[in-house]
């Protein structure tokens, strides 16, 4: 256990430093930001950002992308703001919950089992279920004010800890575990890496493949009923930004978009980095446009600077080399 | 040196790649008008002979003289610019072109600016395959056509421009009987055109065929050129080709043999076999063997669970099993040491304990967990017994050497208790003191009474290793032996179909 804590950590080191950077950075400048209640609400949504983190690093980890968890929480919103309209909190929850699984299901049935790109896939996906969000509310969110209780899943406290944050802590537990000390958690790694041979060792690569989007799935719709708690309504277009930042938020963390290598640590700290990120420059008073662009930067390096430490900037500037003489890549 | 027929020569030319020779002051010539052969083994060095006769790689020592004047490709364009052109066996072709775009594309028939001439493109493309004495309709998509034609289509565009020598690897190895004849008699046309030819292949048959003179390689160096005539005798060049080798390098202990451990009856998968019917006992190394190309390999995957046979039956310990995966052959006790092993048999990103419990991680522990502790002492185990030699438990697996790597896709195997082990190539580029290693896992194997399929293209492994040999050629079992019986000369002629 405390070799694998050590692993983690040094992997993770990089972020962490960004992560420290980035906050006396805002320090600095901003008295505001270390406030102890803009400290609170930076975790507050951080959580949100932590948890679609989690689903997409599931994704990547074995190999495949997911673009279409912003209309996901969208769709799943709408769904849990039509049940809580007729069931209680605990049924419409279970419903929320199960439709974001179905969904990741159907999505990852497409990917794995028919062989199909997942970056067209989840595209498909995600103008789809937008169009069909829309098409339930005719646009207009659905007020969930009078729903007793609702709020507390975005805003409410266990002592001093806010309730998502609780809910992120207990995602991080639980997924490390089923990560790094299950078959299952092995398969989706082996799966990213190499799926050729973890076939050809016995492994049900499709059935992970499929269960992987599942609980990507899972975790957006867990996402999605908080940040519908924060606003009291249920929206078709919650976050649309969503896994451009989750994206964002795994790759700046460390997670390879190649498949395979990365944790959960890592995702975390990339999580927190991008919510830092937009909650600083939303501080100092930066136009949207302006942090549009600075997050877009953020991506493209963080991406390259992943692509050189994995693979060296060789074949970036070789491109003149025949495929079979390239070098490998390399750790 | 006057010889006014030569056209393409390599003086002394030596490459090393990191940690092997792949060539040794190799001395070949090639000469106008004529189809030389280049026959070796996987290794032997024909593959770089050929890359720095075409400028894919630039030799360490050496020169190589296209007429008579030193030339230096830089790139494979600089030699096709020269006129030295090859044909591999996946074809250079763009699948939704036409049959003249694609004959023309290195230079097409301009109308005007950029523009491509429509009539022009197919009259010339015409004019090429009429020299080569085939019709085919240039408007035709080249996806369309069947892998023969593809690879007249590929000759043709080769010829378009200006060649002088053609370079052709392994070109029958897909085409059915009537297809080589055809494809025969484009390579005459060719070199009555004063075309030489460099002709790699594996099948000494077409050497009566179609050569005039033969070059032997193994291991980098040059054994032998010879005028392929009356007086050759095919078993010199056999011998010449795969070389003797020292018995001792084979410890084999013969072990108690059992009952059927598994048995195929008739299967097939086309085109690469067909009507196979083997057996294996437990306690038995049974060989198989054959050319690149017989259809033993991909035997090998479906006896594997790879992909399933299109007919036939396999039964394990004598009961009717259905093998459609590679989880149901795991299931009956079948595990498989791949071909390619950095590709098909290792993950060589993870580190090592990863790699030995891919195939058994649902016995790590209940339902499915992973128990570190378990883990662990497994990783330990094999370390120890199959002493791999690794640095640390964190390794990446992509450190290892070559033969340590084989040895954590052996232990892969035994750590989920596999009765019956079908391992392709499993010494393949690996190290005496290695392989000697892995010979003697076998015996470990076999005396516990588990069974191991060999198959491999290392006759003198199959020969010093087996109870029983099974040769493969053209898709079919040729021949049986008893592995301990037999001499090399009778397996060779069976391997090889030739007779003297």
């Amino acid at each position: 256990m405390d070799r694998m804590r050590g692993t983690e950590l040094r992997s993770a080191g990089a972020g962490l430093a960004i992560l420290v950077v980035l906050v006396t950075a805002f320090a600095l400048f901003e008295p505001r930001f270390l406030n102890p209640i803009n400290v609170r609400n930076i975790f507050r949504i951080a959580a949100i950002t932590v948890l679609a983190t989690y689903g997409q690093a599931f994704v990547l980890l074995s190999g495949k992308i997911d673009l279409s968890m912003g209309s996901l929480a969208g769709f799943v919103s709408v769904i849990a703001g039509m049940s809580l309209k007729r069931f209680g909190i605990a049924p419409s929850f279970a419903i929320a919950l199960a439709t974001g699984v179905a969904i990741g299901v159907a999505t990852g049935t497409l990917v794995f089992l028919f062989r199909l790109p997942a970056f067209i896939i989840t595209f498909g996906m995600l103008t789809s279920l937008t169009g069909f969000a829309n098409l339930l509310t005719r646009s207009a969110p659905i007020e969930l004010i009078g729903v007793k209780g609702f709020d507390q899943v975005g805003s409410g406290y266990i002592g001093p800890v806010p309730i998502p944050v609780v809910i992120a802590v207990v995602a991080f537990l639980l997924l490390r575990t089923l990560l790094a000390r299950t078959a299952f958690g092995r398969t989706i790694v082996a799966l990213g890496y190499n799926e050729r041979v973890a076939r050809l060792a016995g492994r049900k690569t499709v059935a992970t493949g499929i269960a992987t989007y599942g609980i990507a799935g899972f975790l957006v719709a867990a996402a999605a009923l908080i940040m519908s708690s924060r606003v009291y309504s249920a929206q078709p277009n919650l976050a649309p930004e969503l896994p451009f930042e989750a994206i964002a938020a795994a790759a700046i963390g460390g997670v390879s978009l190649r498949g395979g290598k990365g944790n959960l640590l890592q995702a975390t700290v990339g999580a927190l980095i991008v919510t830092t990120l937009i909650n600083g420059l939303n501080l100092l008073n930066v136009s949207t446009y302006l942090q549009m662009m600075t997050r877009g930067a953020i991506i493209l390096l963080a991406v390259v600077v992943n692509n050189v430490r994995e693979i060296g900037l060789v074949p970036l500037l070789d491109i003149r080399t025949p495929r079979w003489t390239r070098p490998r890549r390399t750790t | 040196m006057t010889d006014s027929h030569l056209l393409l020569e390599t003086r002394g030319v030596s490459k090393a790649f990191p940690g092997v020779v792949a060539l040794t002051n190799v001395g070949f010539s090639l000469r106008r008008g004529e189809v030389h052969f280049l026959l070796g083994e996987n290794g032997a060095g024909k593959s770089t002979l050929i890359n720095i006769i075409s400028g894919v790689v630039a030799p360490d020592e050496g020169e190589v003289l296209l007429e008579e004047r030193p030339v230096r490709f830089a790139s494979p364009r600089h030699a096709q610019r020269a006129g030295v052109r090859t044909i591999h066996q996946e074809f250079s072709l763009i699948p939704n072109l036409s049959v003249a775009e694609n004959i023309t594309i290195e230079r097409p028939p301009r109308s005007f600016g950029p523009f491509v001439h429509p009539r022009r493109t197919r009259t010339r493309a015409a004019e090429i395959l009429d020299e080569l004495g085939v019709r085919i309709d240039t408007r035709r998509l080249v996806r369309d056509l069947r892998a023969s034609e593809k690879q007249i289509v590929d000759i043709a565009r080769a010829l378009s421009e200006d060649a002088k020598v053609l370079v052709m690897d392994e070109p029958t190895s897909t085409l059915s009987a009537n297809e080589i004849e055809t494809l025969f008699a484009i390579i005459r046309r060719i070199k009555d055109g004063g075309i030489g030819v460099i002709y790699i292949s594996h099948r000494l048959e077409e050497l009566g065929a179609i050569g005039d003179r033969v070059t032997v390689l193994r291991d980098g160096t040059i054994q032998g050129t010879f005028d392929i005539d009356d007086d050759l005798d095919r078993a010199t060049v056999v011998e010449l080709m795969v070389g003797k080798h020292v018995a001792d390098h084979y410890p084999k202990e013969p072990a108690a043999i059992g009952d059927q451990a598994l048995a195929a009856t008739g299967i097939s998968r086309l085109p690469a076999f067909s009507d196979v019917s083997l057996s294996i006992r437990r306690g038995e190394i049974v060989g198989v063997t054959g050319v690149v190309g017989s259809g033993m390999e991909p035997l090998a995957y479906v006896l594997a669970g790879v992909a399933p046979p299109d007919s036939g039956d396999i039964t394990v310990a004598g009961a009717p099993a259905k093998i459609e995966s590679v989880a149901g052959a795991i299931a009956h006790g079948i595990g498989l040491i791949p071909g390619d092993r950095r590709e098909m048999g290792l993950i060589i990103d993870l580190p090592v304990p990863h790699n030995i419990t891919l195939a058994s991680l649902d016995t790590l522990g209940r339902a499915g967990w992973i128990v570190p502790r378990t883990e662990r002492s497994i990783f330990r185990d094999y370390v120890d017994r199959l002493s791999i030699s690794v640095p640390g438990e964190a390794t990446p697996t992509r450190n290892l050497s070559g033969g340590n790597q084989q040895k954590v896709v052996i232990a892969k195997w035994l750590a989920r208790n596999v009765s019956i082990l079908v391992c392709v190539e499993p010494t393949r580029g690996i190290d005496v003191g290695a392989r000697v290693e892995i010979y003697r896992i076998f015996n470990r194997m076999t005396a516990e009474g588990k069974s191991v399929v060999l198959v491999s293209t290392d006759y003198s492994e199959v020969l010093g290793m087996s109870d029983r040999i099974y040769v493969v050629r053209n898709g079919r079992i040729a021949a049986e032996y008893d592995g301990a019986a037999v001499d090399r000369e009778t397996v060779l002629h069976a391997v090889f179909g030739s007779t003297n």
